[in-house]
């Protein structure tokens, strides 16, 4: 970095999280990795069509988040078709 | 044709004369899945190969599900850390072996690495970018429509995401495999 210059932003509290943790555990200085960052996910943009990405981060809607919650709580059974698709799968052994 | 073999795909794979009847798809695979892979390290596609020409694949990539916005009486008894999941991008088979259960198989593999991603980071369910015509197969198999604020895939037409929790997978296997999949 040559001539740094102070920005701000405002992320989520998950990004956040994600940044002071990740900082914590590597002693990579935020501001490092926050630079770091942004070089490669421009460059990633560059290189692919906005079809061919796929998004990391999907943030729910309060519909979305009942949905996930429910399922996690309470699992559903394996449905038959789910069933007869993994008895499809090779044994490990075998693959 | 032997039923052919699945695994990750190689550079040397024969994919530019792989046709499943989308473009897109076909592009996907021929120009940007081995970059995903090997380059950007944002996914990684499974292949199943005739020989070295691709007839099927399946792209995943690992991803969360965030709850940033949703107030904390819906948050309900949900962690507020991201909840990990693989998500299933892309599935294509190629047209010349299509209803031979192929594309059935890449999914299985694809659900068969969600568990290995549960054993050794963390995975609470699969999620899926669901074309509109393969909502009911994806519903079959247990798969629930989830609604997104942001995160949805690009890929044209607008697909649907659904969950599916990781446990569902497992008692799919039952004892098949006893937690171990390789």
């Amino acid at each position: 970095m040559t001539h740094a210059i102070q920005i701000s932003a405002q992320v989520s509290a998950s990004a956040k999280q994600l940044l002071d943790e990740f900082s914590a555990v590597s002693g990579i200085k935020k501001n490092r990795i926050v630079e770091d960052a942004l070089w490669f996910y421009v460059r990633a943009r560059q290189e692919l069509p906005e079809s061919a990405m796929v998004p990391a981060r999907m943030v729910l809607t309060e519909r979305g988040a009942a949905l996930v919650e429910r399922s996690l709580a309470e699992p559903p059974q394996a449905t038959p078709s789910l069933v007869r698709l993994m008895n499809t799968l090779e044994p490990p052994d075998e693959a | 044709m032997a039923e052919p073999a699945i695994r990750r795909l190689l550079a040397t794979d024969d994919t530019p004369r792989f046709r499943c009847g989308d473009e897109d798809y076909d592009l996907f695979l021929q120009r940007y899945a081995g970059q995903n892979q090997d380059r950007l390290f944002v996914g990684a596609t499974y292949v199943a190969c005739d020989g070295s020409l691709v007839v099927g694949y399946v792209t995943v990539a690992v991803g969360q599900l965030d709850r940033d916005d949703v107030p904390s009486e819906v948050r309900g008894g949900l962690p507020r850390y991201p909840l990990p999941v693989l998500r299933l991008a892309r599935l294509a088979v190629a047209e010349a072996i299509r209803g031979r259960g192929l594309g059935g198989r890449l999914a299985a593999h694809a659900f068969a690495v969600a568990l290995q991603v549960r054993a050794a980071a963390g995975c609470v369910g699969v999620v899926v970018d669901a074309l509109p015509s393969r909502i009911g197969f994806h519903s079959e198999l247990g798969f629930e429509e989830m609604e997104l604020k942001s995160g949805q895939s690009a890929i044209r037409p607008q697909p649907v995401s659904m969950f599916l929790p990781i446990a569902a997978v497992e008692a799919a296997l039952g004892s098949r495999y006893s937690g171990a999949v390789a």
